[in-house]
């Protein structure tokens, strides 16, 4: 075959260059790490990074969330452990109450310092976060939630919880609003009301009360309230005492049953007249409940006796105590649920960076091996095409 | 003696005449399209005696070329294919590197700016936040323009490319004119004296504009060369020749479009499909085939994220209480001419956007049909608008009869994007409707997971602030139900039927229930629980300014929703991450069976030109021993004649 001058010199340097392409082509990928250049080079296997890469960097973001969220709810669980040691304590002063030899001004002193209490609960059901956010104020992080002192506190608040986005299928609430973990402490039927009869009483006690019907559901205004109740010549007086407020009065006739803010009062027994009761309607706020209990402390009604306040106040101290518990708890199954999600994130995140790894990172080895390779083919091509081309009939002709 | 003398003499001169032709091969031994040439020489006629025939040595007959036409045609079409892939490889590959770097692209923006949307997910309040949010959208957003602008400086790239191309077309053309008519002139002395230097400097010509576009040339028997394109306009016809130039397209103005000008300067357009093969084909088929669908892809997903986020965001509620407004400036749907039709995006049919230009026709003033120009479908097929379709919904606009309008929902939207919102409070994190329980309820029952269907009538315009009445809802335990006021309507289920039954015992793990108002705006949300009789909530307008992420915690979701490229049933398909890796495979693939196919035909290439050159190439070793052959043969002719010389004087030295 007849073969063109050119075409040697053609031939040979297109094989020196593509030797060249194949060694700096290996050269780039050692020098990057990364098989893949461009997504030429493996389409589908660059297309599969990108999509790996976003999950990835979703799982990065909720760890990150996860992290925010743990932040949050330990805030959130010291302040309800707080919470439960403050009505411990108040339920521990409360037995101690209930000593019958303990004098008036004994009583007054234990109420001076669950007054105490009160304050502090309602210093931490006020908390806030580090960025100045009220814990227990629903969606309203910006308004104090609890607003008001031992004569009636009112919630601000609204009942919205934030959740943080833990995981794809996962959103975790980050809050608990006040209104359920203090305003919600117990359900309002006939067992909230207890009766105290006086100590001076002729008969034994024969006051029946209960929620005039409608009675379900109650009407939140006809709660939280501390009445004494005597009876004169077939009429009631009844009298309220409220915390931090004044007495008030009124005269209701009978014959019983009588109805009087919302509860109806009927007579059992033999009472006689001059009889007097005690009336406590528990409230569904923990708050109402010290309050009504310092109060009675305080301000002892005409049974005269701790007795009726301190059974009142052990009931719905329990009561509070349980939702602050409650509520603790499933702050603390969410941290160890966070804790789980935290490990899953991270060997999740460990798998992805393999896989990403596996899909474009060039092998060092084979690839150096391969710049060696390509290196030796280049050097054989150049020395072959000098001796190839220096070959000519010229070089012999005189 | 004389004879002797002419022998030698014709000896000399076919010597020469062989070491001139070697001396011209060696030294256009590297000129490319040179076909190596050959001295012909044959006999003189011979002188009769009666003893026969007595040589009178040689002459010259012919110099020819060692060419064929055959092995020259199979390097045309190797070359014509080469240039093409080549081009390709050149323009497809800017695209591929734009795409390269997994950490340029898009893909770190979108996860940037949802990590953003989860940053305020976290801390509804806090303006800091938010502020990272919208700075996040910016970078996102010039991320979209700056590829998009990338795109269109290669299309910008293309069109000059094409330009030069035609340019060069035009001169290659007229010099083929040119030389036609030195070649008639030159042959016209005689059919058997080819004009071999002119031969090889049109077939170079011809070969040059083949690798600009496919062209055929045709022989004519007076040696001209007639060359045709496309579909078999002619392009050069003996001397004469026609030109090509550049207009905008007719269906899409948008693009330069190649153009044959006939001799009285009337230009017509040359379909793309006829223009193959070579620079101009490929410059035409990467545009069709590769940038169009590319840039068209990205709009898609600047169109997707950019309605997709804003029904999200009209959803929900800002910090100062008012509903939520456009977060991202959404694209317009591009037409040509302008006005022609009224066409929209239709937020809710997002994944049956194509991602294809479109073709609008007003057949007779009510109907109009409507071309999907990716598969040329008539996805409207003569019928009255407004219509919906392909995502988009179209009404008549100012379109004459018989006209047609260029519709191009995507292709301009990666530019056209923007931030709408600078307001870090105008974000709407939140949700207009909140719920909250009677505290005096009695059960456990509890409302969650609210999640706007409309908003409409939930504001008295011009306010954007949802002042609607509370809305109470109260359980029955007698009848296992919910109670709404009137002009309300419970339903649940796919597809809701009307229905407000609760029974505690099956359904205390959540209801979902749809509540629709008389005003228009209706929301869903689940009820669950153990309520008791009497028990009662409520639906109100949230309060502003609080940290109310349920929002943004939907916003977030966007990210790993799919909203794009319905399949048959109309279930979306992909997500942004997946759409954009879709434009990643379908150019790496394509970039990818570019650069095969390049190297392949470079093979072909190689080895259709050797096997011309094996014929047609000057060999330097084959010159020099034809050298050294012709010198000796001219030396000998001249011995021939020394020899006669000698002869004569011996004659001569007789007589003396």
């Amino acid at each position: 075959m007849r073969i063109s001058t050119s075409t040697i010199f053609a031939r040979g340097l297109a094989g020196m260059q593509s030797q060249t392409a194949e060694l700096f082509r290996a050269q780039q990928q050692i020098s990057s790490g990364k098989r893949i250049l461009t997504p030429a080079d493996d389409p589908v296997a660059a297309a599969r990074v990108l999509d790996v890469g976003q999950s990835k960097a979703i799982n990065t973001q909720f760890t990150t969330n996860q992290g925010a969220a743990q932040d949050n709810l330990r805030l959130l669980e010291g302040r309800l452990t707080g919470a439960a040691d403050v009505l411990q304590y108040a339920r521990e002063r409360a037995v101690q109450a209930g000593n019958a030899s303990l004098a008036p001004s004994d009583l007054k002193a234990i109420a001076t310092d669950i007054r105490a209490q009160y304050d502090g609960l309602l210093g931490i059901a006020n908390s806030q976060d580090s960025n100045g956010e009220y814990l227990f104020a629903g969606y309203k992080s910006q308004v104090q939630p609890f607003e008001g002192n031992i004569a009636g506190v009112s919630y601000a608040g609204d009942q919205g919880v934030r959740t943080i986005q833990v995981s794809s299928s996962r959103s975790m609430p980050i809050t608990q609003p006040g209104s359920d973990i203090f305003e919600n402490t117990r359900t309002i039927d006939n067992t909230a009301i207890s009766v105290v009869a006086a100590n001076g009483n002729s008969s034994g006690v024969g006051l029946n009360v209960t929620f005039a019907p409608p009675s379900s559901p109650v009407n939140p205004s006809f709660t939280g309230r501390r009445y004494d109740v005597s009876f004169n010549a077939g009429n009631f007086t009844v009298t309220e005492r409220q915390p931090g407020g004044a007495q008030t009065s009124t005269v209701v006739p009978g014959p019983a049953p009588i109805t009087v803010n919302g509860l109806e009062i009927d007579v059992t027994g033999a009472v006689s007249n001059g009889d007097t009761f005690e009336v406590f309607v528990a409230s569904k706020s923990v708050f109402k409940n010290v309050a009504l209990f310092v109060d009675a402390l305080e301000r002892p009604g005409p049974a005269n006796t701790a007795d009726g306040a301190v059974a009142f106040a052990l009931k719905n101290l329990d009561a509070g105590l349980d939702s602050v518990i409650r509520a603790r708890t499933t702050v603390g199954s969410n941290l160890v649920e966070i804790e789980n999600l935290q490990n899953i994130g991270a060997d999740v995140d460990v798998q992805y960076s393999e896989t990403i790894s596996r899909l474009e990172d060039v092998d060092l080895a084979e690839a150096i091996s391969r710049l060696t390779r390509n290196q030796t083919f280049l050097e054989a091509a150049q020395q072959s095409y000098l001796r190839i081309t220096n070959l000519s009939l010229f070089n012999f002709l005189n | 003696m004389a004879g002797l003398l002419n022998i030698g003499i014709s000896g000399l001169n076919a010597s020469q005449a062989g070491l001139l032709t070697t001396g011209h091969n060696i030294t256009n031994a590297g000129t490319v399209g040179y076909n190596r040439q050959t001295v012909q020489t044959t006999t003189n006629e011979p002188q009769f005696s009666g003893v026969g025939f007595f040589g009178q040595g040689t002459r010259i007959s012919a110099v020819t070329r060692s060419y064929s036409q055959f092995l020259e045609n199979q390097v045309l079409n190797a070359e014509n294919r080469r240039s093409e892939l080549s081009t390709y490889n050149a323009q497809i590959s800017q695209i591929n590197n734009l795409l390269a770097d997994s950490s340029a692209g898009l893909s770190p923006a979108l996860e940037g700016f949802f990590s953003g949307v989860q940053e305020v997910a976290a801390n509804p309040s806090n303006l800091a936040a938010r502020q990272a949010m919208i700075s996040n959208a910016q970078s996102l957003v010039s991320r979209f323009q700056s590829m998009d602008s990338r795109l269109s400086e290669i299309r910008q790239g293309v069109e000059d490319e094409l330009a030069g191309s035609i340019e060069q077309v035009n001169s290659l053309a007229t010099a083929i004119g040119d030389i036609n008519q030195k070649i008639v002139i030159a042959q016209s002395v005689g059919t058997n004296v080819p004009a071999n230097d002119l031969l090889d400097q049109r077939n170079k010509m011809i070969a040059d504009l083949n690798q600009i576009v496919k062209v055929n040339a045709v022989a004519q028997n007076d040696g001209a060369m007639n060359v045709f394109i496309a579909s078999g306009q002619t392009l050069v016809m003996g001397p004469n020749v026609m030109r090509l130039g550049t207009q905008p397209s007719q269906n899409d103005p948008t693009k330069l479009a190649v153009t044959l000008i006939g001799p009285s300067g009337s230009a017509s357009e040359l379909p793309e499909s006829l223009l193959t093969g070579g620079t101009m084909g490929a410059l035409l088929g990467f545009r069709r085939e590769s940038l169009d669908p590319a840039q068209n892809r990205l709009g898609l997903m600047a169109l997707g994220i950019a309605e997709a986020f804003n029904a999200q965001h009209r959803e929900g509620q800002d910090l100062e209480g008012m509903l939520g407004l456009d977060f991202f400036k959404s694209p317009a749907v591009a037409m040509r001419p302008d006005g022609a039709a009224n066409v929209t995006v239709d937020p809710q049919a997002l994944g049956n956007l194509t991602g294809s230009d479109y073709q609008l026709i007003n057949e007779d003033g009510t109907n109009f049909s409507l071309v999907r120009l990716t598969d040329n479908v008539r996805v409207i097929n003569s019928a009255p608008l407004p219509a919906s379709v392909d995502g988009l919904q179209i009404s008549a606009g100012s379109l004459g009869v018989g006209e047609t309008a260029l519709i191009q929902p995507t292709r301009f939207a990666a530019r056209d994007i923007g931030v709408a919102i600078t307001d870090p409070r105008k974000l709407a994190a939140g949700n207009p409707v909140s719920s909250s329980a009677s505290l005096a309820n009695g059960g456990s029952g509890r409302i969650e997971g609210i999640e706007i269907g409309s908003t409409a009538g939930m504001v008295t315009a011009p306010s954007l602030t949802p002042n609607f009445a509370q809305i109470s809802l109260s359980y029955s335990a007698g009848t296992n139900s919910f109670t709404v006021p009137a002009g309300f309507t419970l339903s649940s289920g796919t597809p809701p039927v009307a229905d407000s039954s609760f029974n505690p015992a099956t359904d205390s793990v959540g209801k979902r229930f749809i509540l629709t108002s008389p005003a228009g705006f209706e929301f869903s949300f689940t009820a669950a629980g153990t309520p008791a009789n009497g028990d009662a909530f409520t639906f109100s307008a949230t309060d502003k300014g609080v940290a109310d992420n349920r929002n943004a915690t939907l916003l977030g979701a966007l990210q790993t929703t799919k909203i794009l490229f319905a399949s048959g049933t109309g279930e979306p398909t992909a997500t942004l991450q997946t759409a954009y890796s879709q434009i990643v495979t379908s150019i790496g693939n394509k970039t990818r069976e570019v650069q095969v196919g390049e190297r392949a035909q470079d093979a072909l290439v190689q080895q259709a030109t050797e096997a011309r050159d094996a014929l047609s190439g000057v060999n330097l070793d084959e010159e020099a021993a034809n050298l050294v052959r012709f010198q000796q043969s001219y030396q000998a002719a001249g011995r021939v004649i020394s020899i006669a010389q000698t002869l004569f004087d011996e004659v001569l030295s007789l007589a003396r």
